[in-house]
């Protein structure tokens, strides 16, 4: 089975716990104390991943760390429907790959902003906030334009991919860094398509949509 | 109460879609709206009156809005609580509710009064039969910023917070905050297809300038 190096109030070990869910994969967590006892840090972990950061799983000896490789290989190998991550598509793959990106710049501003308000790390909240801002003006208007060409997702129309689970923890929880969503109506409604797939799960600080769909 | 009254658009109508809850702002008072499963639309204080959680974090069920928090029940309509679960077998009193502000749905956009005694008959009237509603553009600047610098591309009021430009397209203004500005937009005629897209596409990217260089003002 495969073990996830887990911390519950991560939104990128989230992320992978949402896949995983979704897929039906089924998975062990082995909790590291992140906060306050930085175990990520620590002797033993480090021989695991040497970068000291979460997550990481073990598939049965297979050890990968950094959330959104790992999304890539979990819907490579668990993924029987290939539509999480297509294969053989370049222009989607690209696709992805720069979502994937994006989401790693989210996690670098507003996942920094409430590391900052949350657990009192050291960062430069203003600069942290404004670049989150940034970014979700760029999402957000992404997302527009795809809704007027009939596209649901990040990168397409029919089904969601790695690309969306990718972004959306950190989005979804940017307000505990002090980053309100109200200026982004369309990711307002983005962030409540994702919370209607099938299998979606939750994380302290992220709520289920009505259980009812439309 | 009479600065809070008028009518000013928070939203275009078919971004307001169903099972879902817009937390809109208007004149520093944010506003919950959502629509039911008829197709009613609220427009309701984003307060629940039980301990003042957000109603935009709440459930949208088609005929309700549930509070996120102990799941306290509104009617869509007359915003009635209906149903408290702490105390499933007691009829909530009358004095419950949420507080609905004035609604209307006209020219693509919903339009909310926050006013006592709001008159849909008091919602400008445009003059346009046939239109295109633009993808809506958020600006970190007063509407006194936002307004000079539509001025410079030859956007000239047309009434209280509306704007013309002489070549078809109409904009409204919807003032946030004091900080806060959004920019709806209307252009004359309707297109589809390839031709629509390029039209949202091109009036966006003039908004879009507007907004950088009104917040570079402001900064």
């Amino acid at each position: 089975m495969i073990k996830l190096y887990d911390f519950e109030l991560s939104g990128n070990c989230y992320k992978l716990r949402l896949l995983m869910n979704i897929l039906g994969v089924k998975f062990e967590r082995i909790a590291l104390d992140f906060y306050p006892g930085r175990e990520h840090r620590s002797p033993w972990f480090l021989k695991i991943n040497p970068l000291g950061q979460l997550p990481v799983i073990d598939d049965d000896g297979f050890v990968l760390r950094d959330a959104q490789a790992i999304l890539v290989y979990l819907a490579g190998k668990y993924d029987p429907s290939g539509l999480w991550y297509p294969q053989g598509a370049a222009e989607m793959q690209g696709r992805i790959a720069q979502w994937l990106g994006f989401a790693d710049a989210i996690t670098a501003t507003a996942s920094a902003a409430r590391l900052h308000d949350g657990l009192f790390y050291d960062v430069d909240i203003d600069k942290a906030r404004a670049g989150a801002h940034a970014l979700f003006r760029v999402l957000d208007e992404h997302l527009w334009f795809a809704e007027q060409e009939g596209q649901d997702w990040l990168c397409s129309s029919g089904h969601p991919t790695v690309a969306d689970i990718a972004c959306f923890p950190y989005v979804m929880l940017s307000e505990e860094g002090g980053i309100n969503r109200l200026p982004y109506p369309a990711i307002r409604r983005w962030t409540d398509r994702v919370k209607r797939i099938p299998g979606f799960t939750v994380m302290p600080g992220i709520f289920p949509a009505d259980a009812v769909s439309v | 109460m009479e600065n809070n009254k008028g009518w000013f658009p928070v939203a275009r109508v078919e971004e307001v879609v169903p099972r879902h809850v817009v937390q809109a702002q208007l004149m520093g008072q944010e506003v919950a709206i959502w629509r039911d499963d008829q197709g009613q639309v609220n427009a309701w204080e984003n307060r629940c009156p039980h301990r003042g959680v957000r109603l935009s974090i709440g459930i949208n069920d088609g005929k309700e809005l549930r509070c996120r928090y102990h799941g306290w029940h509104y009617a869509s309509g007359s915003g009635q609580c209906t149903f408290i679960p702490a105390h499933p077998s007691q009829k909530p009193a009358n004095v419950i509710k949420a507080k609905p502000y004035g609604v209307a749905e006209r020219y693509g956009f919903v339009w909310v009064n926050l006013g006592e005694d709001a008159d849909i008959a008091e919602v400008p009237a445009l003059g346009l039969n046939a239109f295109t509603t633009l993808r809506s553009i958020y600006v970190a600047a007063p509407v006194a910023a936002v307004a000079g610098h539509l001025a410079e591309q030859g956007f000239a009021p047309a009434g209280d917070f509306i704007l013309e430009n002489g070549s078809g397209t109409t904009l409204l203004i919807q003032p946030m905050d004091s900080g806060q500005t959004i920019v709806h937009g209307l252009a004359a005629g309707e297109v589809d297809g390839a031709e629509r897209l390029a039209l949202l596409r091109r009036h966006n990217t003039s908004l879009t300038e507007v907004r950088d260089a009104a917040e570079r003002a402001a900064a």
